[in-house]
């Protein structure tokens, strides 16, 4: 009762609106790219699950990266990624934030803690060790999935689609979002974002405001 | 620690005079030694100055080295060129085999600083390669695990069951090996996931229960589905290396009771069984610190690591032994209950 009493009289915040999107809608709705070097058990479960995933066993043709497919990456360490730097995950893992910001990322190692590997783990969202059973490793993907799915997180990769840093504009911004969720009116807020300046209309940001308005 | 030598060496740490491979140390050096106090207070003198070349008071070369951080001295020869003393001659004339020369000795003092030199380089490769090596086995392992689990979701088989139980108790001894091995990085990973404590106990009871019926125990869980911020890479160590105790230490057939509780913000586990191996509630959370002699395998690095992990969770770890019983309590932060689902 004093959820709903919340709910509906209490200040709205981007949380509320979020609703566990159902398996069958994760499955339905989530792309996912393994970026290993190595054949995968897993990627062929989630296969077999009805999950749609890419394999790319080598992460050097980034183009669906920066085309911001991807809910969630699951990437390896080494092995991959030598074409953007040396430190190869790691280059990978930033290219990933930068331009895709609403792509969760999973660590995918079983590597020991080295100090050279610390931020790799500290960048990521989240580890998934190859080391772990299929069944932990699917509920693991499928929490990080619900998370890409999450208004929060669809609304600080909008942030940094669009380079908003300052305080101000980034609460402005979040009331017009909230109250546009509220009468579920897209549109009113792309006019919003259009007013401020967002660039409406280029396709990661249209992108990013049609997850927030549609997956359920 | 000895060094190989093919002279007469004194060892500093054990005080003797060892015999060289091809030259053994001369009798009037072994007589002198144990005679008087002469020889000894020579050698404690020279190894607290630099590396070089001292006469002992009876006139024979000593030459001293460090050879893997302990100090040595090649002894009891007259090495060319001399001091010029009349009793290095006269030990020289009476014993003409241990007449060396300095620049042999040099030769073998280079060789003991390459093989240094080859050691430390071998242990730099070993501390890239160790770690590979360990990858390699745990993906292995992984394989194992996840292939196992992919047979079961089409038959049941009790032997694809053990093999699925012995594959993650591997995995958690992988682990602890490397939360051992590299305190400092579990110390300093995020607590980035949401832990449902109950769950994590539930399957490591799973894990754990036919080690646990081998002993005729049995492992007794209740509780609530408590959820904590924590790591998913360190955090599981906990109630396995709790569990696995009460399983090891607690006496055969009395149950192991596990409960997970929530209130006032604060998520408990407790883990409590019959032991008859008498515990200091402080130390048992010291490296190294052992209760059951070497009736019981292990090493001592379990609950210091539980107590490692749970501190690096904002949580704390105590242990409350009574009579015959001992109960490990850890206290987290609560995030949230969520109901069970059945």
């Amino acid at each position: 009762m004093i959820q709903w009493f919340r709910e509906r009289f209490g200040r709205a915040t981007l949380e509320n609106f979020d609703r566990p999107v159902t398996r069958e809608r994760l499955i339905q709705a989530a792309r996912i790219v393994m970026i290993d070097d190595e054949p995968s058990l897993l990627v062929d479960e989630l296969r077999s699950a009805g999950f749609s995933v890419d394999h790319d066993t080598v992460g050097s043709d980034v183009r669906n990266i920066d085309q911001q497919i991807y809910d969630l990456a699951i990437l390896d360490y080494h092995g991959v990624g030598a074409k953007l730097g040396s430190s190869q995950g790691l280059d990978l893992l930033h290219h990933i934030r930068r331009v895709s910001p609403r792509t969760r990322v999973l660590a995918y190692t079983s590597r020991s803690l080295s100090s050279a590997e610390s931020e790799f783990f500290r960048m990521s969202h989240g580890v998934l060790p190859k080391d772990m059973g299929l069944v932990d490793s699917f509920a693991t993907i499928e929490t990080e999935l619900q998370k890409a799915f999450s208004k929060e997180h669809l609304f600080e990769a909008l942030l940094t689609k669009l380079n908003v840093s300052d305080v101000a504009t980034k609460a402005r911004m979040r009331k017009a979002l909230t109250s546009a969720l509220g009468s579920s009116d897209e549109s009113s807020f792309k006019n919003y974002l259009k007013k401020i300046g967002g660039t409406v209309g280029e396709k990661a940001v249209d992108l990013i405001v049609s997850r927030l308005f549609g997956v359920r | 620690m000895s060094v190989p030598s093919f002279l007469p060496v004194f060892d500093a740490s054990l005080e003797t005079i060892e015999d060289g491979a091809l030259q053994p140390a001369c009798s009037f050096c072994r007589k002198a030694f144990k005679r008087g106090p002469e020889c000894l207070t020579h050698y404690r003198a020279i190894l607290r100055q630099p590396e070089g070349y001292f006469e002992c008071p009876f006139g024979f070369t000593t030459r001293t080295f460090s050879f893997l951080g302990e100090r040595f001295a090649i002894t009891g020869v007259v090495a060319h060129p001399r001091f010029g003393s009349a009793r290095e001659q006269r030990r020289a004339k009476d014993h003409p085999e241990t007449r060396v020369s300095r620049e042999m000795i040099e030769s073998f003092i280079a060789v003991l600083k390459q093989i240094e030199i080859s050691r430390a380089d071998a242990i730099q490769s070993a501390a890239t390669v160790l770690p590979q090596a360990f990858h390699e086995l745990r993906k292995l392992n992984g394989a194992i695990l996840q292939h196992a689990e992919k047979e079961l979701k089409s038959a049941s088989s009790p032997a694809l069951l053990t093999i699925k139980s012995a594959a993650e108790l591997m995995r958690n001894n992988f682990d602890i090996l490397e939360a051992l091995s590299n305190i400092e990085g579990m110390r300093a990973l995020p607590l980035d996931a949401d832990i449902n404590l109950y769950d994590l106990v539930y399957k490591t009871k799973k894990v754990l229960e036919e080690r646990a019926s081998a002993k005729g125990m049995q492992i007794l869980l209740t509780g609530v589905r408590a959820m904590i911020p924590g790591s998913q890479k360190s955090f599981p160590i906990v109630p396995a290396v709790l569990i696995e105790n009460a399983i090891k230490y607690g006496s055969a057939g009395s149950p192991v009771a596990v409960s997970v509780k929530a209130a006032n913000n604060s998520a408990t586990l407790a883990v409590e069984n019959e032991s008859k191996h008498p515990i200091d509630a402080v130390r048992c959370f010291e490296r190294g610190t052992r209760y059951a002699g070497s009736a019981v395998e292990g090493g001592g690095f379990g609950l210091f690591l539980a107590k490692e992990i749970v501190r690096a969770h904002g949580g704390e770890i105590s242990c409350h032994p009574s009579a015959g019983r001992v109960q490990f309590t850890v206290e987290l932060p609560l995030q949230r209950v969520v109901p069970h689902d059945w």
